[in-house]
């Protein structure tokens, strides 16, 4: 590597790091390990909200990207009914879409899950919402 | 030959008045547009497309399928904008945002007759690319005031460029005119999910970074991280500072990382977003062509 970029590389890491302590540490972009070690930052916790069918008993909802899920790792986003938990996690979809009876999936951006009884989470009146351990 | 019967179609960016040809430069009644290495320039500069005059410059034949000698830009174009060799032989077709001239190329070979224009200098590396085709044009234009009259082309596609402009619906709207009843646009923007969202942040500052140095510091982190594919400091890296990790080879992804973050606009849009510009702008069969990219849309204008 020439001498020139060799220092291109050096300065422009120094200020790219900068910039991402900057923006993790005003929460601009996701850092699900390095900022919850770094700023002591509690887990993502938010109601559901944008609820569409998938298919069968199964409903999706959006989870911002910096949330792990086990499509990249191991998930640790619980799910609740009006604040008392759903499970089992880590389910498969199809089981999802064909038992319902609560089961959830943290998949890339969307969690796929089913309300207790197989109604409609959007319009069974009750309250979803996710939390991270 | 495209050129003469683009000539009868050309008309005043600033004006809207027909343009003529003088054997020299374009000229209306107010202004002159010259010809500069073969390519007719409606722009004085490339303004804020600097990073994309420079990569496709440096990646000339990176993504080129003729080059590369497979078909990963037909096939992205096919997903994109659902358009196929039938569709497009024969018609005179606009690609907005021309780059290197990837997408033309692909056109051009399916017998479609392909206006290419663009606000950056790559208009040079898309003319060398196709200057021994007699059914592509190439220009220097902004979307923002295109130099062509209304109701010119049977089909326009803009893949991945309006993002880039300073407002993506605007500029969409801008092209919608230019089509002719009957005729098929087709667009794909950057959707506000994942990898497009989370660098959506650091866009304002790494594009303040000198284009050479940065391209400096692309190749070296693409070398490092693609050592490191299983590295977990990667893997978590990726999440906050996401980076090309496909196949297409090491140019291919220095080149997306570049091109990832260096731009002066980086829009992102919902599907559902880009639908609505499509239904206001009076386009009827509004469709995604692919489940894969929800922000591609295609619609037709409808027959008087």
């Amino acid at each position: 590597m020439r001498v020139g970029a060799k220092f291109n590389v050096a300065w422009v890491t120094v200020y790219i790091t900068l910039v991402g302590l900057f923006l993790v540490a005003t929460r601009a972009i996701p850092a699900p390990q390095i900022g919850r070690v770094l700023f002591r930052r509690r887990g993502y916790s938010a109601d559901l909200a944008d609820i569409a069918l998938d298919q069968g008993r199964c409903f999706v909802a959006p989870i911002p990207i910096y949330v792990v899920s086990d499509a990249e790792a191991v998930s640790g986003l619980q799910l609740l009914e009006d604040g008392a938990l759903l499970g089992p996690a880590g389910a498969m979809h199809a089981d999802i879409r064909e038992q319902g009876g609560g089961r959830y999936s943290h998949w890339g951006p969307w969690i796929y899950f089913s309300s207790r009884d197989g109604s409609d989470p959007r319009s069974n009146g009750r309250k979803y919402s996710v939390r991270e351990r | 030959m495209i050129s003469e019967l683009i000539r009868s179609r050309l008309a005043d960016p600033k004006t809207g008045e027909p343009l003529f040809f003088d054997g020299e430069a374009f000229r209306s009644s107010t202004s002159t547009y010259p010809i500069v290495n073969s390519i007719p320039r409606f722009v004085e500069n490339d303004f804020y497309a600097a990073s994309f005059s420079f990569q496709w410059s440096k990646y000339q034949h990176t993504q080129v399928d003729i080059y590369r000698d497979d078909q990963a830009s037909e096939q992205e174009l096919i997903s994109k904008t659902g358009f196929t060799r039938e569709e497009m032989a024969r018609k005179l077709v606009l690609d907005a945002g021309v780059g290197g001239g990837r997408f033309a190329e692909v056109v051009s070979r399916w017998g479609g007759e392909v206006v290419g224009t663009d606000l950056g200098n790559s208009v040079q590396i898309a003319r060398d690319l196709l200057q021994d085709r007699d059914n592509v044009w190439i220009a220097q234009a902004d979307i923002a005031a295109m130099p062509f009259l209304p109701e010119t082309f049977d089909a326009i596609f803009s893949v991945g460029v309006l993002h880039h402009t300073p407002d993506t619906k605007a500029y969409f709207r801008k092209l919608v005119p230019l089509l002719k009843p009957g005729g098929t646009i087709a667009i794909w923007v950057y959707p506000n999910i994942g990898a497009y969202a989370v660098r959506k942040p650091w866009i304002n500052f790494v594009n303040k970074i000198p284009i050479k140095a940065y391209h400096d510091w692309c190749e070296w982190f693409m070398a490092t991280a693609l050592k490191r594919k299983d590295s977990p400091l990667f893997n978590a890296l990726w999440r906050s500072f996401p980076y090309p990790r496909d196949t297409n080879g090491f140019e291919w992804n220095v080149l997306d990382l570049f091109d990832s973050y260096s731009p002066a606009f980086h829009g992102i849009h919902s599907p559902e977003e880009v639908r609505r510009w499509f239904q206001e702008a009076g386009l009827v069969d509004v469709k995604e062509p692919s489940p894969k990219y929800p922000t591609c849309m295609r619609g037709r204008k409808p027959l008087r």
